[in-house]
């Protein structure tokens, strides 16, 4: 039982694995799950009895693939699996939020009380949309998302807590933050506690699983040529190839070479492969260049030279690739200095850890050591309205930093234009139609006036959430109107969210349902083994006797007594119960 | 005063724009169903509201060092930002103080910007070697946009993120 309550914990929601850390005993502790991991897979699984979360979920898969599934926060797919002999269509949302529900649940069962608010972590590049979705998500699983962070921010944390005492002034960090599904690179400054975002730049589709995709084409290519047969279209075969794909891939980041084996992987044939490091790094040459590009990418945006990076912070499981931290060592290795990557952090907790601090420090919990510290975000991608000939105008540039306010006069366009449309977009592309649209609103009723001489401010306001807030005001009228940008297209209706939370406390219920189940089925299980175990010793103890009883016909009357007490004894039983023991022992 | 000030610089770091606009303004003949808006002048709220900058950061403009901006902006960070507001009625107010406070801390962080600033105040006589450093670093931003957006469009070719979304953009 924990001293006091833990008011609000920090989860890493990742595309393959989620981690859970809180803040207690005055530092941050990341949270083993049932099985004794500090990360939980993130997987879902159903079958005709229950469904599975968690690690139980991911053993299984090979056995279940079509009705095992990861929360794709790439694509948005909706996915359909078969639970207890139904088919169920599930949203993303959905399934996102049955893993920060089991993570709910690690966390509080090391507890022992329930916990309301979180900081949940998203790739630094998630858009508007992707950060309001994983607000909606931890909704649906029963939190109240206090704020959501960018995964790198987190580290930086992590990072800048670890070695807050050993040096003063400022530090620019570099997270490179290549996890499973997501790959992110940010430019954090460190100054006295406060955490400043410079630039962040990212791929929300490169990750390990990526990695994993071209030995998997590979082999299923080598498949082909030596047994003449396709297994691209097995699903069962696929995943038991995936699955030995990412092992051996671990495997190679410790050793130069391995093997991978799998019996009867189609059609009654084996499938037996010699992997090298080598070939691995050849296959994923051009993912491994685009990380480096991205890098450069990152810092031209924050108006960086390499020589000012005084720190690399390595976060996420893919960042133990030998090839990857041999071509970051290179990248910034100049005049001759060896430049060495920051290996003290965790790549795996250094996330949860950092949303735990941030948790902490918006619940108003921690000491001291998190009292002074402050998180600067920054906006992911710019954001502005819609100009003449479909122009993005930018209002607030990516990289501003939030909370931020800005205000821009524009004119209608048109003699007496009676009504304005303010259309919201979110991109770096020059026209809007390729850009992202967000919401738009029309201001109504204009004096008749020519172009150019009405005055409109249009106004966005971003809170420290990145919520945007879009108003648009006739200076001369005093007409206003207003819109709170929601990001409405992609997103789930009040009404599903609503639906979604019941489906989940439906779940839950039937989880509940299962796990007693299960729990019954083995009480009654160990009740029988020690009901034969015992039986067992009353048949020897019986044998005995009788044994005893034909090579001592002639004992006197005190020695047949007292063996006859010695019997009952022996079974703990008084005489009257002698018989129901024997009775069974016929049965046996 | 100021925020023209701002106004002024930060159009003169865009003039292909400004001049985009203004051709696509010639080529039009006949109205359109479609309105749209067009865009002149931009201010930053909270830059209005302080006559000089300084003063948001309660520093004095002569004797302010680099290492002074920064050791008062971050004091002052850890007072108004609003996750460090644990008062709710006063987190509008914080917020209000913290956005003045980014805008000021924005330009005199960045010795151009603030040399720029510090002109306009008439702290500094040197206004031709200032000019001359002023249009170099223009160049240099306007160099530094162009490179960020042809990464872009490169990165476009190769499926980047608005690529994807444009998909989505249509429906």
């Amino acid at each position: 039982m924990a001293t006091k309550k833990v008011k609000a914990i920090g989860i890493d929601l990742g595309t393959s694995y989620s981690c859970v850390a809180v803040w207690q005993h005055n530092r941050i502790e990341v949270i083993s799950n049932d099985q004794g991991n500090c990360t939980t897979p993130s997987y879902v699984a159903f079958n005709d009895n229950q469904r599975l979360l968690g690690d139980s979920s991911m053993s299984q898969r090979s056995m279940n693939p079509q009705n095992t599934v990861v929360p794709d926060n790439r694509d948005k797919p909706m996915v359909t699996v078969t639970y207890k002999g139904e088919e169920k269509l599930l949203a993303p949302e959905e399934i996102s939020s049955m893993v920060l529900f089991k993570m709910k649940e690690v966390v509080e069962a090391h507890l022992g009380h329930f916990v309301k608010d979180a900081v949940i972590t998203v790739p630094a590049y998630f858009s508007n949309a992707q950060r309001q979705a994983t607000k909606d998500v931890g909704k649906i699983a029963g939190l109240n998302v206090l704020r959501i962070i960018s995964e790198p921010t987190a580290a930086a944390i992590a990072y800048g807590l670890d070695r807050k005492g050993l040096r003063v002034g400022e530090q620019n960090v570099l997270v490179f933050d290549l996890g499973g599904g997501t790959f992110d690179v940010s430019l954090v400054t460190i100054y006295e506690g406060m955490f400043k975002v410079k630039a962040s730049v990212g791929d929300t589709h490169l990750g390990g699983v990526d990695f994993d995709n071209k030995l998997v084409n590979h082999l299923v290519n080598v498949f082909r040529e030596k047994h003449k047969k396709d297994i691209s279209g097995n699903a069962e075969a696929l995943v038991r190839l995936r699955s030995a794909c990412e092992k051996a891939k671990r495997i190679l980041s410790s050793t130069a070479q391995t093997t991978i084996e799998l019996d009867c992987l189609y059609e009654g044939v084996d499938l037996y492969a010699t992997v090298t490091r080598a070939l691995f790094e050849e296959l994923n040459k051009d993912l491994f260049m685009k990380c480096m590009e991205t890098v450069e990418k990152c810092l031209l945006e924050a108006r960086s030279d390499k020589i000012q990076v005084h720190e690399i912070v390595l976060v996420g499981g893919s960042t133990r690739i030998p090839k990857v931290q041999q071509l970051l060592k290179d990248m910034f290795s100049l005049n001759g200095t060896t430049k060495e990557l920051c290996k003290g952090i965790n790549p795996d907790e250094a996330v949860a850890y950092g949303a735990a601090v941030q948790a902490a420090i918006l619940s108003g919990e921690g000491d001291k050591k998190v009292e002074e510290l402050l998180l600067l975000d920054v906006m992911p991608i710019s954001i502005g309205f819609e100009g003449a000939g479909g122009v993005m105008s930018v209002l607030i540039p990516k990289n501003t930093a939030i909370p931020t306010k800005k205000e821009r006069v524009c004119s209608i366009f048109y003699d007496n234009q009676k009504s304005l449309t303010v259309k919201v977009f979110e991109g770096e592309q020059v026209k809007t139609k390729d850009n992202f649209f967000l919401g738009k609103f029309i201001l109504y009723r204009f004096d008749p006036l020519p172009k150019g001489v009405s005055q409109i401010s249009v106004i966005f306001d971003v809170d420290a959430d990145g919520i945007v807030e879009v108003t648009a005001e006739d200076q001369a009228k005093g007409l206003k109107k207003k819109i709170t940008i929601n990001s409405k297209h992609g997103r789930l209706s009040p009404e599903e969210i609503r639906r979604m939370v019941r489906d989940s406390k439906r779940y839950k219920a039937e989880d509940e349902v299962a796990k007693k189940k299960v729990k019954a089925k083995n009480t009654l299980e160990n009740y029988a083994y020690e009901m034969r175990e015992r039986a067992k010793k009353i048949e020897e103890a019986v044998e005995e006797t009788i044994e005893w009883l034909e090579c001592n016909q002639l004992a006197e009357i005190e020695e047949f007594d007292c063996k006859k007490q010695e019997l009952g004894r022996g079974k703990g039983h008084f005489i009257t119960k002698i018989h129901l023991p024997r009775q069974r022992i016929k049965f046996f | 005063m100021d925020a023209l000030t701002l106004s002024s610089s930060v159009n003169i770091s865009k003039p292909f724009h400004i001049l985009a606009l203004s051709k696509k303004q010639q080529r039009e003949r006949h109205p359109r169903t479609q309105f749209g808006v067009s865009c002149r002048g931009r201010k930053e709220l909270g830059g209005g509201v302080e006559d000089n900058l300084y003063k948001v950061l309660s520093l004095s403009p002569k004797s302010a060092t680099t290492d002074d901006i920064k050791k008062a902006y971050r004091s002052m960070a850890l007072r108004y930002h609003p996750d460090v507001c644990q008062d709710c009625s006063k987190k509008e107010e914080s917020t209000r103080m913290f956005v003045q406070l980014n805008a000021a801390y924005q330009t005199l962080s960045n010795p151009r910007l603030r040399a720029e600033y510090d002109c306009e105040l008439g702290l500094r006589s040197e206004k031709i070697s200032v000019g001359d450093e002023t249009w170099r670093y223009i160049w240099q931003n306007q160099l530094a946009e162009l490179k960020r957006r042809s990464h872009i469009r490169m990165a476009q070719n190769q499926g980047s993120w608005g690529s994807r979304i444009r998909p989505q953009n249509i429906n």
